[in-house]
């Protein structure tokens, strides 16, 4: 069952303007103790389409939230360039970033943050899938 | 973006203005704290009690703070909301930053330095 949808254009503010309105949406579905980790998976993975999706001007970003028999998942669509085939796979530990980086925690943080993600490339565009159970 | 204090010793309270420490907003309030620390403002109270959410790039300008002020300064973080503490365990960077849980016993904490 679909919870909400929205196509925001590649703009960092839009990012703060929704994470809160798709949060609410979660609170209904996850735990209290579960949503600074929704809202930070969510939050880092629209960011990054935005930073490094090499959207082009004009081009937008979809999210779609959807209420599944274990919890929550998270839908993120964009029509830029194709993601490099392993950017979500497992990290080992030792791939901790240091603690003094000032970037690169991103896609760690949706890792450790979801339950699951897929990255699809469906019809010339990038679909990402954030699992979260609640 | 940010409200400051400023106390003797280098000593200065920090009050972000925003509800929202993240990629939109992280370079300006960056911009305007080392703005500070350049002035001889390094030891740093950051009073957290506005923001409700911290992501990665907001992370990054704090630990971007943290190396600017280096061995010379330092700086304690109060009052995070849950959720932003959230953010700082789940980073392990609760271990990196000093937390205090009021800005009156963090003020204290730098002038006793």
């Amino acid at each position: 069952m679909q919870l909400f949808s929205a196509t925001i254009p590649p703009d960092l503010a839009e990012v703060d303007a929704i994470a809160p309105q798709l949060t609410a949406q979660a609170q209904a579905v996850l735990p209290e103790d579960r949503l600074p980790a929704f809202e930070i998976a969510v939050v880092e993975a629209l960011t990054n389409v935005i930073r490094h999706g090499g959207l082009a001007p004009g081009q937008t970003v979809s999210i779609a939230l959807h209420r599944t028999p274990a919890g929550i998942e998270a839908a993120i669509t964009d029509e830029g360039p194709a993601l490099p085939p392993d950017l979500f796979a497992p990290r080992p530990e030792e791939e901790e970033p240091d603690p003094f980086a000032e970037s690169g925690r991103g896609i760690g943080l949706i890792l450790m943050c979801t339950d699951g993600v897929t990255a699809t490339r469906e019809g010339g565009r990038n679909r990402l899938v954030l699992r979260f159970d609640g | 973006m940010i409200t400051t204090d400023t106390h003797g010793q280098g000593i200065c309270l920090v009050t972000p203005n925003m509800p929202r420490l993240t990629a939109a907003t992280a370079t300006a309030f960056k911009d305007e704290v080392v703005q500070m620390i350049d002035q001889g403002y390094d030891k740093l109270v950051i009073d957290l009690a506005e923001v409700s959410f911290v992501d990665s790039s907001g992370l990054g300008a704090l630990v971007g703070l943290l190396k600017r002020v280096g061995t010379r300064g330092e700086i304690i973080l109060c009052q995070p909301a849950d959720s932003v503490m959230q953010m700082f365990r789940i980073t392990r960077m609760d271990r990196v930053f000093r937390f205090l849980p009021d800005r009156a016993q963090a003020l204290d904490a730098l002038n006793a330095g």
